[in-house]
């Protein structure tokens, strides 16, 4: 994977020496034993010394100034995957406020007509997923999805 | 045992009970059948309804998915050359090459009969194994868990990953994860930088979700609207042409089903590693091993009934020592935790009903996928080609709901994000996600037995390998360890002396 082995296993070695000496600071057992600390310790140790490979085994091969694109996607592809992380965070915003049915309408039929569905499709699938999933799971199963705060909620 | 046979088979019969099944099993068939969407995510996502359902139609739903959805991974195989899960990914170029000598309905019947009879050899071996084995497990202390959930991550590690690096990363991410929050021990919170939600630990529910299904879904839309070349379905009987050729291919069949419940039962290797060693052993013994990768029947026979046979054998360890052998078992596992029943030897005893259901639904499920096996091939060429610009939305709202519905709490859903993002950013650096799913499942195990040998040896490590059975599982494990030291220590030594000026490897 050229460069980015040595991104992460910088990174990682980072992690791993955190992990070690924040677990240090946790409390022992009684009579001199390992406590809670120790098994996050080990963890930190293996971690950090992974890392640490991970940059040897780069440098060992000779492929750490490779450079590779992590993804390889066109801008369209790109702006698609942004959206679709940009929709879970507006339903975690949004939720309590908007209510879960047109909250997820808009987000069902905004992604769709985004990534280049036909604009009818867009809206009666739409409709109908959310009602599906309204169903299944804020009545088959009686998870309190939220109403929100606004007057149709 | 009559009785427990009758019980269990009327807890089946029930109407509901058998609805939830045909459902799973329509389920199961159309995520196996769309190129990208894994079975294990079709679990991660039904997970929101086994937690609501008896652990009898939970678990036979989530066997029917399984065994479906792996055959299911057939069909794409065949008509686009494009495994419709891991599975199915070691026999495609064979798959595709006979379709398009216009042989595609004979290679898809083969698949059905392949996977039916895979799975129920699957079936016979953990009815067998599984009861056999707990006698033995009832003997294991702290010790012997201790060193089976080590081998078994340390398999999923070093084995069945292409960088043995990048493969205890994952293995010691996940393990980190699964110390998040209150400690067993002390009760002290680790981790948790005061965030109420993390004192609980990492919610396995949606930190799954996020893995299979977020991360899932962006590389999806990353690979943009797929340009398919489809092979034609021809028109013409399909069962007794297939069953002729599975016939004729019987060797193949045995062997591929025994190399798929070795695979099956060794922690760490799941069907997709299955289907890859039986293809391997094909060839070997193979008296055209020149048509491999061009078209053998042999490869798709031995290969497709692997990867249905390994899949009830994963459950043995599952079951017996609660040790996951994939993914897929390792969600079944929390499942089953969630549940309150604790898997271990005792499970056989406490829950010797739920456990005779599953058998009975494993052979139930492989029965059932010869008929419906069939009528998806009907349906196959229109489920291969539904758009993704529609499917994308759809699953990412399941995932949303399925992420909050578990503790209802809108933390998950961004827990669920966080994961999903972080899979894909791993995956796309080359990291395996599925181990970090079996260290954050088998974290607290590990632990827990790592923390009580230590102290039963008062910090003696002799005394890790002081049992005979705790000795050899050391030992193996120590082998694991020692298998890719040596391996990365011979390539570079034979890179250098091939390559003495700085090679582009």
């Amino acid at each position: 994977m050229g460069a980015w082995d040595a991104v992460a296993g910088v990174l990682l070695a980072l992690l791993g020496s955190y992990v070690f000496l924040a677990a240090r600071t946790f409390p022992n057992l009684a009579g001199g034993y390992p406590g809670p600390g120790l098994f996050p310790q080990l963890l930190g140790i293996l971690l950090a010394l992974s890392g640490v490979g991970l940059v040897v085994h780069g440098v060992l091969t000779g492929s750490l100034l490779r450079r590779v694109p992590l993804v390889r996607a066109s801008r369209k592809e790109k702006a698609g995957a942004l959206l679709v992380i940009l929709a879970v965070i507006l339903y975690i915003l949004l939720v309590d406020r908007l209510g879960f049915i047109p909250l997820a309408f808009l987000i069902l039929a905004g992604l769709m007509l985004a990534l280049g569905a036909p604009a009818r499709w867009s809206l009666a699938l739409g409709i109908a997923l959310t009602l599906l999933l309204y169903a299944l799971f804020g009545r088959l199963l009686h998870v309190p999805l939220p109403g929100g705060s606004l007057p149709w909620g | 045992m009559v009785d427990l046979v009758l019980k269990s088979l009327a807890a089946l019969a029930d109407p509901g009970v058998i609805l939830i099944i045909l459902l799973a099993a329509l389920y199961g068939l159309f995520i196996g059948t769309i190129p990208g969407l894994t079975v294990t995510m079709a679990v991660a996502l039904f997970v929101p309804f086994a937690i609501f359902l008896d652990p009898i139609p939970a678990l036979a739903a989530i066997i029917t998915l399984q065994a479906l959805g792996i055959f299911a991974g057939d069909i794409p195989a065949a008509l686009v050359r494009m495994p419709g899960t891991p599975a199915s990914a070691a026999y495609v170029s064979d798959s595709y090459a006979l379709s398009q000598q216009g042989q595609a309905r004979l290679v898809l019947g083969v698949d059905v009969l392949a996977s039916a009879l895979g799975g129920l050899m699957g079936s016979v071996a953990l009815i067998a194994g599984a009861s056999s084995l707990a006698e033995f497990a009832l003997t294991f202390s702290s010790y012997e868990i201790f060193w089976l959930a080590l081998l078994g991550l340390s398999t999923t590690a070093f084995i069945a990953t292409a960088s043995p690096l990048k493969g205890l990363v994952s293995v010691v991410l996940g393990l980190l994860l699964s110390t998040v929050g209150i400690d067993i021990t002390l009760g002290f919170p680790r981790f948790t930088y005061g965030v109420p939600f993390l004192l609980g630990g990492i919610s396995f529910i949606p930190a799954m979700i996020g893995l299979f299904g977020v991360s899932e879904i962006l590389r999806t839309v990353l690979k943009g609207e797929m340009h398919l070349a489809y092979a034609r379905l021809e028109r013409g009987p399909s069962f007794l042409p297939a069953l002729r050729t599975v016939w004729r291919h019987r060797v193949n069949a045995v062997r591929g089903g025994i190399v798929g419940l070795i695979s099956g039962v060794l922690p760490g290797a799941g069907a997709d590693i299955g289907a890859w060693l039986a293809y391997g052993v094909a060839r070997r013994f193979s008296r055209e091993p020149r048509k491999f990768g061009k078209g053998s029947m042999e490869a798709i026979v031995e290969a497709g009934v692997a990867n249905n046979s390994d899949l009830a054998a994963e459950w043995i360890p599952t079951l017996v020592f609660g040790i996951p052998g994939d993914a897929f078992t390792a969600v079944v596992l929390g499942i089953l935790m969630m549940k309150g029943m604790r898997p271990g030897p005792a499970i056989l005893h406490n829950y010797a009903d739920v456990l005779v259901a599953v058998y009975i639904t494993f052979i139930l499920a492989n029965l059932l996928m010869v008929p419906l096996g069939f009528l998806a091939i009907r349906a196959s060429s229109q489920m291969v080609r539904l758009p993704r610009n529609v499917l994308v939305p759809a699953i990412l709202m399941m995932c949303v709901v399925g992420g909050y519905a578990i503790n209802n709490s809108l933390f998950d859903v961004g827990l669920m994000l966080v994961m999903g993002i972080l899979g894909f950013i791993l995956e796309a650096m080359g990291f395996p996600v599925a181990p970090i799913v079996l260290g954050l499942v088998l974290g607290p195990l590990l632990e827990q037995n790592f923390m009580i040998s230590l102290i039963k040896s008062e910090g003696n490590l002799a005394l890790f390998f002081s049992r005979p059975v705790s000795a050899v599982l050391g030992a193996l494990t120590v082998a694991v360890w020692l298998l890719p030291v040596v391996s990365v220590v011979w390539r570079l030594l034979r890179h250098r002396r091939a390559a003495p000026q700085p090679a582009e490897g």
